[in-house]
């Protein structure tokens, strides 16, 4: 259980989380404060993932097990469940956030980062 | 006019033959835009700032350039398993010399009047955001060195590619 999180391949994923963080924060930052009303939901879901992103960024950073795998359980469920219900259900999500269509809009990165974090975490024991 | 002469391009398209393609498209949608959107207010003064947009168009494409290029070596290094060496170093270097360039031209430009279609927040976020990226990704690759460590350039320049891209877009109003 002692293995270091946060260096060889972790090193990465600290690297595509640290980007993600601030792409969809300030992505959030701009939507919200400019034009909340249009999309609330979409809005406050940017601003969620970003607070995951970079909790997980905080988490691997520091070698924080228990907190990155708790951030990416949610990850790994938001765009899961935001991906199907924006295809389901397009107009409650008329403007766009990073887990649309699992992610589409950022090639498909927020759904296979999870996945990638997961077994990198759960790998030996 | 006096926008992008014709006699720069050679010169630039030596040095990455492998992105030459999505260079001259951008290159071609930036002076379709230029022609366009900014033909109003570039009347009103004069070449000088005609000049000087074409200018930035340039610059960028130099950063879109030097970006996918040193993204592509990164990702060769990765492969074969080498920590990050002295051409990455410097080749990211030259990258953020080139990104605070653009961010310079920027300034002058809205500065000057221009862009007052672009939200100055996005803009300088975009500006702000990817001059910090090209040393994080170097910091992280000097604390791991090995492939991992190149890998993570990989994304610095893959990320300061497609940030510029969209700058561009963002500028041309899209």
């Amino acid at each position: 259980m002692s293995a270091p999180i946060g260096t060889g391949p972790g090193r990465l994923l600290i690297a595509l989380y640290g980007l993600f963080a601030v792409a969809a924060g300030s992505r959030a930052v701009v939507q919200i404060a400019g034009r909340f009303a249009e999309a609330p939901l979409a809005y406050t879901l940017s601003a969620f993932a970003a607070v995951v992103y970079g909790l997980l960024t905080v988490a691997l950073w520091r070698g924080m097990r228990g907190l990155a795998l708790v951030s990416l359980g949610i990850e790994l469920a938001g765009v899961l469940v935001i991906g199907t219900v924006s295809l389901l259900a397009p107009a409650a999500f008329p403007h766009d956030t990073v887990w649309s269509v699992y992610g589409k809009g950022y090639l498909f990165i927020p759904l296979v980062l999870p996945l990638v974090g997961l077994y990198w975490l759960l790998r030996r024991r | 006019m006096a926008r992008s002469p014709a006699g720069t391009e050679p010169v630039a398209s030596g040095k990455a033959d492998l992105t030459s393609g999505s260079r001259v498209a951008v290159v071609v949608n930036a002076r379709g835009a230029g022609l366009g959107g900014g033909g109003e207010r570039a009347r009103d003064r004069g070449r000088a700032a005609v000049a000087f947009c074409a200018m930035n168009t340039i610059v960028a494409t130099v950063v879109i350039s030097l970006a996918s290029l040193l993204a592509l070596v990164s990702l060769i290094g990765a492969f074969r398993g080498r920590a990050m060496g002295m051409v990455l170093l410097v080749g990211f270097g030259l990258l953020e010399l080139a990104v605070l360039v653009l961010l310079g031209f920027a300034i002058v430009a809205v500065a000057g009047g221009e862009g007052a279609h672009v939200s100055k927040g996005t803009l300088f976020g975009y500006l702000v955001g990817q001059a910090l990226i090209p040393p994080a990704g170097v910091l992280l690759a000097l604390a791991e060195r090995s492939r991992w460590g190149t890998a993570t350039l990989v994304v610095a320049g893959f990320a300061v590619a497609v940030m510029t891209g969209r700058l561009l877009q963002i500028w041309q109003g899209q």
